[in-house]
């Protein structure tokens, strides 16, 4: 049986409030920019299959949170189950660039005993001359917590499918060498193949198209 | 025998008056409650009065009187510029329908019966509060200007920022930052007051109608820790174990986590979850009755779509299907 999926990555998407977290998710899971969304309250989650190399797809399991504050005590939960983050601060805000290492905290104190590979993501690169943040002063930050930084524009569609996707890769190479692996009771990653499920895998198969269109 | 009913009548008005006189603000609420409580038993009343009246029983100076008290009856209606018409209707069916009201009134009459008390302490309490913020704003303000432009956008009257109802929302969220400076603002508190103000239309109203749905929440709902919300998931939680164990089951088995969707249910009141026409009538309900309503709401939906959910065996179709079910509800009823 030829597996529809190789793993299941399930992700978590972080920073303050109206950085436009459900925006950036919105444009990579149903390739549409709202011009307004709704703030979310609570969690929220999306699903979309990555291609990672030809035939080696790989669903994502995205999870959408509130950025007010007070809600963090709901969302810490889903920190656990996540194998992969990306850290959101919008670049013509620079208070959400300077709230950045206050969440990197949050999610590193709640994440034990696993870990979640993070990507940091300066969003609305399209609003550049409002910007706040410079590019050299986020790498620079970026590659003092050993991660990539990518600049984003839901609006514009800029490098939206970078970020998921390099994140998605990062994640697949450690669970090739093994640095990562399947815990039973642990949702971060989860292998496709499932034999005894064939009819829900075709119901899959359905749905990720459309998703794809 | 009326004489007796109308001195009972008046017997819990003055229960009232004498509990406003000699409790303090705290026992607001359970006076409100026994308002309402007091207009349960005036409708009861009124059932027996029209009972009497329908009766052969009665001697023509009695059936007189009878005719006087359900008219001053009515009338006390009136005054609170609010009607149910008492007589059942039914319908081609020959299914009792619901009296005709309109919801605008319902919703003030309430909000104004709840509020009655404060409002005589602090007659002008909203225009204070909206002058505080123009001398003061609350570290809140900040998050309620964000969100002002991202509230029921689907809906044309907050579709513009410059619109009207925007503008009514940013005032009614402001002052109420200040009426309850401990809970501030806490995102979906939008949502109600734009429910509110899309219902009654006067911003004060709509203002008091948020005040109401934060003294009907429990303590804590809407504060920084959120402490209440979060409790009452586990109490739903053992509800729904205890009323459909086949779904908790199954949501065991599939490693389904119900809150990630209903912790919004409770929240905001269903707002954005349940179609407009079910959502105000569940609202009706959970403002004259409280969190309770709720909770039954809520069992109600995962019983209407037990049976769909069952047959779903993957996690991320059954989170799919969880999202949206309750926008596909259309029978009221």
């Amino acid at each position: 049986m030829e597996a529809i999926w190789l793993y299941q990555f399930r992700m978590i998407v972080i920073g303050d409030s109206t950085v436009g977290k459900s925006c950036l998710i919105r444009r990579f899971t149903e390739g549409r920019f709202a011009q307004v969304s709704d703030p979310t309250v609570g969690v929220d989650f999306f699903s979309r299959l990555v291609e990672i190399e030809p035939g080696k797809r790989i669903k994502l399991q995205i999870w959408d949170t509130a950025g007010q504050e007070r809600f963090r005590s709901i969302t810490r939960a889903y920190y656990r189950n996540s194998v992969g983050g990306l850290l959101l601060f919008d670049i013509t805000n620079r208070r959400s660039f300077q709230n950045v290492h206050e969440w990197l905290e949050e999610a590193r104190s709640h994440v034990q005993p696993h870990q979640i590979v993070f990507v940091l993501v300066g969003h609305k690169c399209d609003l550049d001359g409002r910007r706040q943040v410079s590019r050299q002063e986020a790498e620079k930050l970026a590659g003092s917590y050993g991660m990539r930084y990518v600049e984003t524009s839901a609006r514009d569609a800029i490098n939206v499918e970078k970020a998921f996707t390099e994140l998605t890769r990062d994640i697949f190479e450690l669970v090739k060498r093994g640095d990562i692996t399947i815990q039973e009771g642990w949702e971060g990653v989860k292998s496709g193949f499932v034999p005894n499920v064939v009819h829900s895998s075709e119901e899959v198969l359905k749905s990720d198209r459309r998703c794809l269109c | 025998m009326s004489g007796r009913l109308w001195e009972g009548y008046c017997f819990h008005q003055l229960l009232c008056f004498v509990l406003i006189l000699t409790l303090n603000l705290s026992f607001v609420l359970q006076c409100a409650y026994l308002e309402a409580k007091n207009c349960q038993i005036e409708s009861k009343y009124l059932v027996v009065l029209r009972r009497l009246q329908e009766s052969k029983g009665l001697d023509s100076s009695q059936q007189e009187m009878v005719k006087r008290l359900i008219e001053d009856s009515l009338q006390g209606d009136k005054k609170d510029g609010f009607k149910l018409n008492p007589v059942s209707e039914y319908n081609d069916y020959g299914f009792k329908t619901i009296p005709d009201y309109e919801v605008e009134d319902v919703w003030r009459w309430i909000v104004r019966t709840r509020t009655q008390v404060y409002r005589k302490r602090n007659p002008n309490r909203y225009q204070e509060l909206r002058k505080h913020c123009e001398v003061s704003e609350h570290p809140a303000s900040r998050q309620i200007r964000l969100d002002l432009h991202r509230t029921l956008t689907s809906n044309k009257h907050f579709s513009s920022p410059t619109s009207d109802a925007v503008q009514k929302l940013q005032r009614i969220l402001l002052a109420f930052s200040w009426q309850n400076p401990n809970i501030g603002y806490c995102q979906g508190l939008n949502r109600l007051a734009a429910i509110a103000l899309l219902v009654l239309k006067d911003e004060e109203d709509a203002f008091c109608l948020v005040a109401v749905v934060e003294i009907i929440m429990p303590q804590d709902y809407y504060s920084k820790t959120l402490t209440a919300s979060q409790a009452d998931q586990r109490v739903f939680r053992d509800f729904l174990a205890e009323k459909m164990p086949r779904l908790t089951a199954h949501f065991k088995e599939h490693s389904i986590d119900h809150s990630l969707i209903t912790f919004n249910w409770f929240l905001v009141v269903f707002v954005e979850s349940l179609v407009s026409d079910i959502l105000l009538r569940v609202w009706d309900a959970f403002l004259y009755e409280g969190t309770k309503v709720i909770f039954r709401y809520a069992l109600a939906l995962f019983k209407y779509n037990e049976e769909d959910i069952l047959k779903i065996q993957d996690n991320l179709e059954i989170y799919q299907y969880l999202r949206f079910f309750t926008k596909t509800i259309s029978d009221g009823r």
